[in-house]
């Protein structure tokens, strides 16, 4: 697999799920889940 | 009194469901694919945070705050914008009518998948055993159209049972349906990207997929396929989102569900990314030919590739096949019956009506119009009519949604509406983004849809389908829409901004 498009699939993984991650993680902190 | 969502999680995992579909499969791979690979991502991002979010913040906050499906949320920010409402209804009524006939072919095939029926040659299996269109095809004409495959009836009402039963065991009984339909696809989706990738040729595929092409980004209609691909993944403009936040208390957070929604979706549809694409090289190297000579979108990719590739895998395909078709239906079903209850909670508010009765209401009369879908040239109508909502109703009903919110009610008023429950404050940006970004761009893919169509019809259909399934549909919904509006019933009393009952 070519360099660019790992880097492009990292990107992806990382911002997409990071993003996810990032404000289910603060829904968490902040009101919860109930 | 107004049903409620048991917790948080139901509503987000609900709203997640509606969000990842077909489109997410079948559609977003091929659309990096086709608009720079990799480099798609930074279009892709650009147009979720300045469309694709705010205007679910919108749509939320609407159901949130006016405790309506989208007619009466409408109407309750301002009598006059009723009909933006109904258009929405419409439309999502138009799509749940074709929904349960994908439904249909996807259960058929899971059939088909314990032994593989369609062999090498998915194609035929599709237009002959399945649909059983070729008939239609070769005569050129629409003689036998009406005649239903009968491959498809039993799957048919499958679906329609299973939509039924959903939507009539009320919005406790969906938050119960899906913890189930929402995680399993998303699970599955996993699985098929692990085989996927440990599949021989599967990095050729993915460079396909996601090598990145810089200099796309100076095409303009790369953008406007990003904010396309943003405005259709989201269920933006069917009503959805404001009947599933109509079930919401009134202090519910508004901003930070959008982006677990927004950011959840994305992430399935870059995944599901994978699973084609390793896949698809995999196939290419089998065959011997390039990638993109055996890449397919849509309706292609998951009847015709994705089960050829299927066939030639070497260990348990028939497993692989019946996870595929299974996550085909879950992602199918998740969107149907959140259409469905967008319809419903709109002709329970309207015409007080219990939802036991809505439900027989609206599923019985889908079930009728969509009959036609599984006829033999349902395949057909599907093609046209999907085109005409997606490409005119739902852009059409986004964009009223942008002006008579956006510029009449006050973008400003619902931007501090969601400051007041949310986790995350939003700033001004989100004014300009409703009141400029997202109706330039609805405006933009409205005009150049209008001219291409204007200058050929879609797909070269037959006249009577273009009026029938196209734009004849588009006047009756746009009729309907205010027809609807001028319909007085009795309205249940809620409580204003300053907390008096009407």
């Amino acid at each position: 697999m070519e360099a660019s498009a790992v880097i492009s699939l990292i990107v992806g993984l990382v911002i997409f799920g990071g993003g996810f991650l990032w404000s289910a993680s603060i829904a968490s902190r902040g009101k919860g889940w109930k | 009194m107004r049903e409620r969502w048991t917790w948080r999680g139901a509503f987000v995992v609900a709203a997640v469901g509606s969000a990842v579909g077909l489109g997410n499969l079948w559609r977003f791979p091929y659309v990096v694919y086709d608009s720079g690979g990799g480099a798609f991502l930074i279009p892709f991002l650009v147009a979720l945070v300045t469309a694709g979010i705010p205007l679910m913040m919108l749509e939320f906050n609407l159901g949130r705050r006016f405790a309506g499906a989208a007619p009466l949320a409408m109407k309750r920010a301002n009598p006059s914008y009723e009909f933006v409402g109904w258009w929405a209804v419409l439309a999502g009524f138009g799509i749940i009518t074709y929904y349960a006939a994908i439904l249909g072919w996807s259960l058929r095939y899971l059939w088909g998948a314990f032994t593989l029926e369609w062999g090498m040659d998915a194609e035929t299996f599709f237009y002959d055993t399945v649909l059983g269109i070729s008939p239609v095809l070769e005569a050129g004409a629409f003689g036998s159209l009406f005649g239903l495959s009968p491959a498809l009836i039993l799957g048919f009402i499958l679906g329609w049972l299973a939509i039924f039963f959903i939507v009539f065991s009320g919005v406790k009984g969906l938050g119960r349906v899906v913890m189930v339909t929402m995680p399993l696809p998303f699970i599955l989706i996993l699985v098929l990207m692990v085989r996927g990738l440990t599949l021989p040729g599967a990095a050729e595929g993915l460079n396909f997929y996601l090598k990145p092409d810089f200099a796309a980004l100076a095409n303009p209609q790369v953008w406007l396929a990003a904010y396309g691909q943003v405005f259709f993944t989201l269920s933006l403009a069917m009503g959805i989102l404001i009947a599933y936040a109509s079930y919401l208390p009134k202090d519910s957070d508004i901003a930070n569900n959008s982006l677990m929604t927004s950011f959840a979706d994305a992430f399935t549809a870059f995944i599901s990314g994978i699973a084609v694409f390793s896949v698809t090289g995999y196939m290419a190297g089998q065959l011997g030919v390039p990638v993109d000579e055996v890449l397919a979108s849509g309706v292609g990719l998951a009847f015709v590739a994705y089960p050829e590739a299927i066939s030639l895998m070497p260990v348990a395909p028939a497993l692989i096949g019946i996870i595929f078709f299974i996550t085909i239906f879950t992602l199918g079903l998740d969107s149907a019956f959140s259409l469905t209850e967008s319809v419903l909670s709109a002709v329970m508010d309207k015409f007080n009506l219990t939802r036991k009765v809505a439900a027989v209401l609206v599923s019985g009369l889908a079930f009728l119009v969509g009959l036609i879908f599984i006829s033999r040239g349902g395949l057909l109508w599907l093609d046209q009519v999907d085109f005409f909502i997606n490409q005119f109703g739902l852009v059409l009903v986004g964009l009223f949604t942008c002006l008579v919110i956006g510029w009449g009610y006050g973008a400003h008023k619902i931007r501090e509406q969601i400051n007041e429950v949310s986790e995350i404050r939003i700033g001004a940006w989100f004014d300009v983004c409703i009141k400029f970004i997202t109706p330039i761009v609805l405006i933009v893919l409205l005009a150049l849809n209008l001219i291409e169509r204007i200058r050929e019809p879609y797909e070269g259909y037959p006249t009577f389908m273009q009026i029938v399934g196209g734009w004849g549909m588009m006047a009756v919904l746009i009729i309907l829409g205010i027809v609807f509006m001028y319909i007085k019933t009795k309205e249940t009393p809620y409580e204003d901004e300053e907390g008096e009952v009407e």
